[in-house]
């Protein structure tokens, strides 16, 4: 193949190139007068009267979830919508944000439970055999 | 004069700056006059009080604390005073062994020489009514005003000294910073507390977030999340011990926000909006030990 042979190859190939970005770029474009798909809408902030039912709610669960009912308190926190969940836990200042996924807020709900029941169960760190 | 001893077990929660800027509020006031004392052995407290932002020392403190101790009159001098077996307590109270800041506002400094006071070098049992035999002293002492408020920051231990103070004072002031630790630390202190004093009686405690955060953002909270959570604890915490041990004991409103430079507030001034939160708090700290 001579070099001419091969410029012209290769000058197909770009007149290729070109066609397909060209058309990469029609398919990414927006048309124009478009705009972004809107975010899907914040929900309202937190009322002073929800507050505390959102704390006495949390307790309750924790209560539950101390004595033992670890797994019905699990089942009911995933049955809630994710929404209600972001606002359980803010109510109860977790650190939660309105895109943080459903599992991340399930996790931060139970290292809250998990932490106020080392504080709940006082001071000693001795077992108590008496040994 | 009412006595108040800041502890707590863990360093760097802020005792030493909660002290001092107490002291300084308090002093404000031309009518009250305030003396603190520095009885833990790492100094922090007598340092920012005798050094320069640069780290080199006040001439005034330092010719004045040369002088102190050439006369022997230092707070461990006192303590070796106190101690000797079958003397009475010798020891003469004035300005060489009270330090003045300002006109309302004075000062014992630590030495190092206290490092020793935990060796078996002094009578323990007697140890434990030193501050109360000095502070006798100071009272009756004519060289020196009437003290409306004497404030102590103490070591971050139960150490002799620490007895001494807890065994006499009106209240213990612990500061707590927003971490998990605070609270659970809390539960450790109060727990230990009406133990280690006894036989006397325990005075009432009153605690108070230090450092606090603020929310991010728009948010209308307080505090942030964190801070909230672990006051909420401490809050927990003491309601819980407060009744098992029947303890007088206060979570103060006020929170200390925390702040850039806050350290250096000793040396180089108060910051306004810092001031009016330790002047929010000592108005607190009087109410309760005002109450019956």
């Amino acid at each position: 193949m001579s070099t001419r042979d091969i410029d012209k190859e290769i000058e197909s190939i770009h007149v290729k190139l070109d066609r397909i970005l060209d058309q990469l770029q029609k398919i990414t474009e927006r048309p124009p007068g478009s705009k972004r798909p809107s975010p899907k809408p914040k929900p309202p902030a937190l009322t002073a009267e929800e507050i505390p039912k959102f704390q006495e709610r949390f307790n309750s669960l924790y209560e539950r979830w101390l004595s033992g009912n670890e797994h019905e308190v699990q089942e009911e926190l995933e049955q809630l919508d994710v929404d209600e969940l972001r606002r359980l836990s803010d109510a109860n200042n977790l650190n939660v944000t309105s895109r943080m996924p459903k599992q991340k807020v399930l996790e931060l709900i139970a290292a809250r439970f998990r932490e106020k029941r080392q504080l709940h169960r006082g001071v000693s760190l001795r077992s108590n055999n008496g040994t | 004069m009412k006595t108040i001893a800041t502890i707590n077990f863990k360093g760097g929660v802020g005792k030493t700056t909660a002290t001092w800027s107490l002291g300084y509020v308090a002093s404000l006031d031309p009518k009250v006059k305030t003396l603190i004392f520095d009885l833990d052995a790492q100094m922090s407290l007598t340092q920012a009080i005798a050094l320069n932002e640069d780290g080199s020392p006040f001439k005034s403190f330092s010719d004045w604390y040369e002088r102190s101790n050439g006369k022997h009159k230092t707070i461990f001098c006192a303590l070796d005073e106190f101690t000797k077996p079958a003397t009475n307590f010798k020891f003469g109270i004035n300005h060489d062994f009270i330090y003045r800041i300002s006109e309302c506002y004075h000062f014992v400094p630590s030495v190092e020489d206290l490092y020793w006071t935990e060796l078996e070098l002094f009578d323990r049992d007697k140890v434990k009514y030193f501050i109360q035999r000095l502070l006798e002293k100071i009272q009756n002492s004519t060289n020196v005003p009437n003290y409306d408020y004497v404030l102590f920051d103490c070591p971050p231990s139960f150490s002799l000294l620490s007895y001494s103070v807890l065994s006499c004072c009106d209240l213990v002031l612990i500061p707590i910073n927003p971490d998990f630790f605070a609270a659970k630390g809390l539960d450790l202190l109060l727990g230990s507390l009406r133990m280690r004093i006894e036989p006397f009686p325990v005075p009432r405690i009153g605690v108070f977030m230090n450092r606090a955060k603020k929310p991010g953002g728009a948010s209308i909270k307080r505090y942030s999340n964190e801070t909230q959570r672990y006051l909420d604890d401490a809050r927990d915490v003491l309601g819980r011990v407060s009744k098992e041990k029947k303890l007088k004991v206060r979570l103060f409103d006020t929170a200390i926000f925390d702040r850039v430079g806050m350290k250096r507030a000793i040396q180089e001034g108060m910051p306004s909006d810092f001031q009016r939160q330790f002047q929010n708090l000592w108005n607190e700290i009087q109410v309760f030990l005002r109450e019956k």
